[in-house]
């Protein structure tokens, strides 16, 4: 074995025990610093349902597109207390971007509707004011039709994308999750 | 143990050697995470975190590890520390993690740190190297909280985070161009601080030197000591 490939080899095996050594220490310090990366979903669900149970695992978490709408879900939980949380988006808002929504639903009906973190806030204030959230909150969700709810003069887009994220969710609820229409 | 070589390594990077006033290193960090005086702290917290325990390994290896290899070594070195500085925050600040997390991880390449590992700790003892890294450690964050401290007054309105009632906000103030300004006038203020207090000892020294050699003007006799 010739000087050089001596030095190469012990190179290379230094900085492999560096590297080994580091990665052990970084082990063991994440076994205590260990973050649930949806853990912030997990809150933000809780704090705007206000749901006394404690939602600990997500059953959608990624953003996947319901059929037959023009919305996606992007997180969707239920908490001990049988609350069903989603975060759904729903397409046609103003230039053409999604509206976040989050639609909790308990019981077979939908308990609350809050906006989610979206730029355009007037329109949404908009909602608001002609209190559309109203028009399904308390509603059944198998026999529910998000479409057929007249939408809100100056938030014609916003109010769109709302209805289309509920129908999103709703029509998840409905086929996936075991809602009276399925049966 | 020389003391006088642990003081001069300790008041060095604090003052002679200050890594932000006179070295002029890490400027990306001192003009990004000064807006505040709280984010000012936290960065200067966390590069001190990284610069002590890099300069200790780098210091602990330095025989072992082969010159060829010596800034991959370093590298891997201080981004341990620095993930660990990330996954701690992460856990127990999240919230000033997250305003902080792009600079966070860019201490791996921050300057200051490879040029102490590479000028002082991989040619010193690990006291000496320890010391070297709490020393420069204070300089700099001392320097981004001072930087922090003009930035939020004049930008936020505020002192240390508590609200000055009826102080305005300067409109633009809040920039980077306008941290800079402030970056100049300290640095401007620091060395000249520095100097004058130079030739203060300078002239000192040279008033007593001639007293010690027995070379006073109109004295015939040995100045006593």
């Amino acid at each position: 074995m010739t000087a050089k490939t001596k030095s190469v080899i012990q190179c290379i095996l230094v900085l492999a025990l560096i590297a080994l050594v580091s990665g052990l220490l970084l082990g063991a310090v994440r076994l205590f610093t260990y973050v649930d990366p949806l853990q912030s979903a997990y809150d933000r669900f809780k704090e705007e349902s206000g749901a006394e149970g404690e939602f600990s695992s997500m059953i959608v978490e990624k953003e996947t597109a319901v059929e037959g709408t023009n919305g996606t879900i992007v997180y969707y939980a239920v908490s001990t207390d049988g609350v069903h949380a989603f975060l759904a988006k729903g397409g046609g808002g103003y230039k053409g971007e999604k509206v976040p929504v989050y639609i909790f639903i308990k019981d077979e009906k939908i308990t609350k509707i809050t906006p989610g973190d979206y730029e355009q806030q007037t329109f949404m204030s908009e909602l608001e004011k002609a209190k559309f959230y109203d028009n399904f909150v308390g509603k059944e969700v198998a026999t529910l039709k998000p479409s057929s709810v007249d939408l809100v003069s100056g938030a014609t887009m916003s109010s769109t994308a709302v209805r289309n994220a509920i129908d999103a969710a709703v029509t998840y609820y409905n086929t996936k999750v075991g809602g009276k229409s399925n049966g | 143990m020389d003391r006088s070589k642990l003081k001069e390594t300790f008041l060095g990077g604090i003052i002679k050697n200050n890594p932000t006033f006179v070295l002029v290193l890490g400027t990306c960090p001192t003009i990004a995470m000064t807006t505040s005086l709280s984010q000012a702290f936290a960065m200067g917290l966390a590069t001190t975190f990284v610069l002590i325990f890099s300069n200790l390994f780098v210091s602990l290896l330095r025989n072992l590890i082969p010159d060829k290899v010596r800034i991959p070594c370093y590298i891997v070195i201080i981004s341990t520390f620095v993930i660990i500085v990330q996954m701690v925050m992460q856990k127990f600040l999240p919230d000033l993690y997250d305003t902080m997390k792009t600079f966070i991880a860019l201490i791996v390449v921050n300057c200051i740190i490879l040029a102490r590992a590479e000028s002082f700790a991989s040619c010193n003892k690990p006291l000496y190297s320890v010391l070297d890294g709490v020393s420069i450690g204070i300089g700099f964050t001392g320097a981004l909280c001072l930087i922090g401290l003009v930035r939020e007054f004049f930008a936020g309105g505020s002192f240390a985070g508590i609200k000055i009632p009826g102080f305005p906000v300067m409109e633009g103030t809040g920039a980077s161009a306008f941290g800079f300004i402030v970056f100049g006038c300290l640095m401007a203020l620091f060395n000249f601080v520095i100097q004058k207090t130079n030739e203060r000892k300078q002239k000192l020294k040279e008033q007593v030197l001639p007293l010690s050699e027995g070379k006073v003007e109109g004295l015939e006799g040995e100045a006593v000591k």
